[in-house]
């Protein structure tokens, strides 16, 4: 028989015979290639995500001007999406008004758009726009064209109030038009009662065309003006999304490292239950580069059962995440992302079986706790400082990924000085008191093995506790960013409205507004009211000029204000409000409170109609309470007249069920990173699992020099006990380093600065990890207990 | 005629200044010979096996293997050479667990990519009357027996030079005995050199000729 024919036999009768331990090899590889490949995808996934859902939307489109034909009130609306245009924005309102549209209405939502309206008669009030689409003819989605069964060249007549006459079609465009990616300028028109958002005529949008008509539309004498606003930049909410992404990317780099740290201590470990099987081979008379290719057939074959397992698993998860959080494009991982993902780990795995096949069989084994070791972990953590302060001088990213580096090596070769030394503190200590503790400290201090998987439960410590600052952060900045969190609401409920005379009010009074925080807009019942939501901050900086706050509405019906203010301007509910409009104050009741903290949505709502369909809700409503306590609704609702129709949304509804960008980006986030702190808990057991292996030949000793049961459980216990005291305050120890480093890199991509941790969540981590000890030790116990002559 | 031949042979592991286990060592051992060597423990019994073996190389001095010096081939050109001519017993069985017993026993063979048909196995069990133990796992057997099978095993490829070392090791004296005899057997039946450590007396009356190496050096 060929000898390497005969290797392969013997791996494949390995590999049959010893399940568990071919499992836990092929767990750990399965491991390490999810990681990977969540490592390497994700980003791009990210990536993708907000080129289909975001850019052409928003990042693209520079100004985009709407109008709503098929409904008796038209809104005109120019955005632009830049928050250095704020002020351009307001030229363009002031522009719309100079060109004679006296009673539109503006208000804004977020500091970057304006919304303009005339909400009772707009017919005839942009007479430019409909010479301006015949001489350039209109593009439509082919929702449109199916809904109005045109195709390309076809004249269609629209009928619309403001834009009348025929026009041709120049273009029918495929797909959802807010997917296409390469819009440069959009003029919108047109729409349906029934999807009264979403179904646009578009009437330019291609890019080149786009570019073309974008320079005719800015020699219009009439929207010179307007388009001079155009800059380029990105908008606030790319802002937040950036922030996102990388906070994202950070944490998932984090955990790769730390997997294939796992991978490597796992192989390690295995490596020590294999010492029996390489010396047979050599007992055999096995070269050592036969021994090596069995070891590496070995490796291949665990590999190659792990390769479909894993393709699988990301198969389903990424399906599953792309569908769940409706990302289009390729639904399979790119093959090169899949190849890459499989050569580290096949890399990691082979290169250490390499490591063992080579390694000198009567080598003197290191010390436990050299001075060499120490030295270099000492010159290490120099390094590391000095790195660290010049990373704060240098802010760069690149240099970060050199810190990083560095601290992980450092982390490693320090750590395993601090396990010796701690061990043999404590080995020394407990001579006095018991032998029975000291031999099993002893071990402890002088075990390779044992300072491995010490090693590799603090890094178990160190990724899941970093994976939930990761979670809680990331939670913490989809709030930060796009929440209510500081900002009491205002509503103002069927009534006509002006925020700007809010801001201007409070403006005028020194307050600081965040109105890209703030709110949106819809069409009340009847088409010619809206309703308002405008978010305000209440945080300490405004509390004392809040005192005498004052709003700016022209027809309030009812108000309901923020909970904060309650307490700020001490007033009750049935409390006179005055209102300001065009110097004619009025004075109203106060209907009730909203609790502002509880409003955890945060995503622009552009797209109110949108938003309320995808609950299902297909009525216009004249009132909607979103983000409010359970317990406030109650008051809400009898605080409103009667006729009022009010829906009321819960914050948790919202956030789980709407997919807008931003819940869908921090839902898939926090996906992922849950399904990396369950695979951090299945590798640390998985260790376990293979260091009980390498425990049997101890134990066995044990037995022979005389030990009892319970004197063997003892001295397992013991030595477990010292591994998960030793690892956790490692891990901890890691943990706080790690943060810093985060936080650091963070701060230099303009993220928020602090890191909030959630109680609850860490309680949960530390039962689990509890839990985990205890099955280890369970499994010791068994162990130790067990009657068999193979121990 | 000696097979194997060394010179003023050092051997110390590790760094440069540490100490020798062998001092200036020189032997042979002739074609056919059972040399014992004795010694205390730590005296630098295995580590010379190991340098006459060709396992190691030694620090300084030469080793002349069946006429070839070893330290002048390359280091898998070596291994190959002392894997035709040798076969080794150790002081635990080191059977593979995952494999039977006939299993085992072929192993050698398959490495150096001779046929390997259960037959042969068969027919070496028998010679020790193990026959039935053919196609069982070896923690089904007893501490002698296992050990009986790893002699086996290094028989199984006809070696012209046994090396072992402490075969008996942590065995009972009925089954020491039955180890030393088969190896005893295999030596004058086959004509092939046996290089034998041990601190046992008893094994070492086996002998055709003893050494006794103290604090590295022989005497």
């Amino acid at each position: 028989m060929n000898r390497f024919v005969y290797l392969l036999k013997l791996s494949f009768k390995n590999a049959k015979t010893t399940p568990f331990k071919v499992g836990v090899v092929w767990l750990s590889a399965v491991f390490a290639i999810l990681c990977a490949y969540f490592a390497l995808s994700l980003p791009a996934l990210v990536t993708e995500y907000f080129a289909h859902k975001n850019s052409a939307q928003y990042a693209s489109c520079e100004i985009v001007i709407e109008a709503d034909v098929f409904r008796d009130a038209n809104i005109f609306s120019v955005r632009t999406l830049k928050e250095a245009e704020r002020e351009g924005t307001l030229k363009v309102y002031d522009f719309l008004k100079t060109k004679g549209y006296a009673d539109v209405t503006a208000y804004e939502s977020r500091a970057v758009d304006i919304y303009v309206g005339d909400y009772q008669n707009f017919s005839g009030l942009y007479p430019e726009l409909p010479p301006f689409f015949a001489e350039n003819g209109i593009i439509v989605s082919n929702r449109f064209a199916k809904c109005f069964d045109c195709r390309e060249g076809d004249t269609v007549t629209l009928s619309g109030i403001g834009v009348q006459g025929d026009f041709h079609i120049e273009k029918i465009l495929s797909g959802n038009l807010f997917y296409e990616t390469d819009f440069t300028f959009n003029v919108f028109i047109g729409g349906t009662p029934a999807n009264y958002f979403r179904n646009y005529a578009l009437v330019k949008a291609k890019s080149g065309d786009g570019d073309a008509l974008y320079e005719k539309l800015k020699s219009h004498p009439d929207f010179a003006n307007a388009l001079v606003t155009n800059v380029s930049g990105i908008s606030g909410k790319e802002i937040a999304v950036k922030n996102v992404t990388v906070a994202f990317s950070v944490a998932v780099a984090f955990t790769l490292l730390f997997a294939v740290l796992f991978t490597v201590v796992a192989i390690l470990i295995l490596l020590k239950t294999r010492r029996g099987l390489i010396s047979s081979y050599r007992a055999a008379g096995a070269l050592r580069r036969e021994i090596f290719a069995a070891l590496a057939f070995e490796a291949c074959g665990i590999l190659a059962a792990a390769l479909p397992v894993s393709f699988l698993s990301a198969l389903l998860l990424t399906g599953s995440v792309r569908s769940g959080f409706g990302v289009t494009g390729e639904p399979l991982p790119l093959l090169w992302e899949f190849a890459a993902a499989f050569l580290i780990a096949a890399a990691s795995v082979i290169g250490y079986y390499l490591f063992a096949a080579f390694r000198k069989e009567n080598s003197p084994r290191g010390k436990p706790f050299s001075k060499r070791r120490l030295t270099a972990a000492l010159i290490l953590s120099g390094a590391l400082i000095a790195a660290v302060c010049l990373q704060e001088l240098l802010e760069t990213a690149p240099f970060l990924i050199v810190i990083t580096g560095i601290l992980i090596g450092g982390i490693s070769l320090f750590t395993d000085g601090v396990i010796a030394a701690l061990s043999k503190g404590m080995s020394a200590a407990a001579r006095r008191r018991s032998p029975r503790m000291h031999l099993s400290l002893r071990r402890f201090s002088n075990s390779s093995v044992d300072k491995k998987l010490t090693l590799l439960f603090a890094f178990a410590v160190t990724a899941v506790f970093l994976l939930n600052g990761a979670i809680d952060g990331i939670e913490a900045l989809d709030v930060k960013n796009i929440g209510f969190s500081d900002y009491g609401i205002v509503a103002v409920g069927s009534s006509e409205f002006s925020a700007d005379g809010i801001e201007e009010l409070l403006k005028s009074k020194g307050i600081e507004t965040r109105s890209a925080d703030a709110a949106f807009v819809f069409q009340s019942e009847g088409g010619n009211r809206a309703d308002f939501f405008c978010a305000i901050d209440t945080s300490s900086a405004n509390t004392d000029k809040i005192t005498s706050f004052d709003v700016h509405a022209l027809k309030a019906d009812q108000i309901l204000v923020g909970e904060k203010l309650k307490y700020v301007d001490k007033i009750k509910v049935g409390d006179a409000y005055p209102v300001t409009y065009n110097g004619v104050t009025v004075y109203f009741e106060v209907a009730g409170f909203i609790s502002a903290s509880d409003s955890v949505f945060g995503f622009q709502l552009l797209d109110l109609r949108g938003f309320l369909e995808a609950f299902g809700e297909t009525r216009d409503y004249n009132a909607i309470l979103i983000g409010a306590d359970p317990k406030n609704i109650d008051a809400v609702r009898a605080a409103l007249s009667p006729e009022t129709d009010l829906l009321v949304m819960e914050a948790e509804r919202i956030y789980e069920e709407y997919t807008g960008d931003f819940i869908g980006i921090v839902g898939l986030a926090r996906f992922v990173l849950r399904l990396l702190q369950f695979l951090c808990f299945a590798a640390l057991l998985s260790c376990f699992a293979l260091y009980r292996g390498e425990r049997e030949e101890f134990l066995r000793i044990c037995e022979l020099s005389g030990m009892c049961r319970i004197e063997r459980k003892t001295l397992v216990l013991t030595e477990n006990a010292a591994i998960a005291i030793v690892g956790t305050v490692i891990g901890l120890l890691l943990t706080l380093l790690l943060n810093r480093q985060i936080l650091w890199f963070s701060i230099l991509q303009g993220l928020f600065i602090k890191m909030p941790y959630s109680f609850s969540s860490y309680f949960l981590i530390a039962a689990l990890f509890a839990a985990a000890i205890g099955l280890n030790a369970a499994s010791f116990i068994l162990l130790s207990v067990k009657k068999d002559r193979r121990y | 005629m000696p097979i194997i031949e060394c010179e003023n042979l050092y051997k110390s592991y590790g760094k440069k200044d540490a100490p020798f286990i062998l001092k200036g060592v020189s032997l042979s051992v002739g074609e056919g010979e059972f040399l014992v060597v004795t010694g205390e423990s730590g005296a630098g019994k295995t580590t010379l096996l190991h340098c006459l073996s060709g396992a190691e190389m030694p620090t300084v001095g030469r080793v002349l293997f069946f006429g070839r010096e070893l330290s002048a081939l390359k280091r898998a050109e070596a291994d190959e050479f002392c894997r035709q001519k040798s076969a080794f017993v150790y002081q635990s069985d080191r059977l593979s667990e995952n494999l039977t017993i006939a299993e085992n026993i072929l192993m050698p063979r398959a490495f150096r990519g001779e046929p390997t048909q259960k037959a042969d196995a068969l027919f070496l069990l028998e010679s020790l009357g193990m026959e039935r133990f053919a196609d069982r796992f070896p923690n089904e057997l007893s501490g002698g027996e296992r050990r009986r099978i790893a002699l086996l095993r290094a028989l199984s490829v006809s070696p012209k030079v046994i090396f072992a070392d402490e075969p008996t090791g942590n065995l009972d004296r009925t089954n020491s005995m039955r180890v030393m005899e088969s190896l005893k057997e295999y030596n004058q039946k086959q004509k092939s050199a046996v290089v034998l450590v041990t601190h046992s007396e008893e094994c070492a009356a086996f002998a055709s000729r003893r050494v006794m190496i103290k604090d590295g050096m022989i005497f």
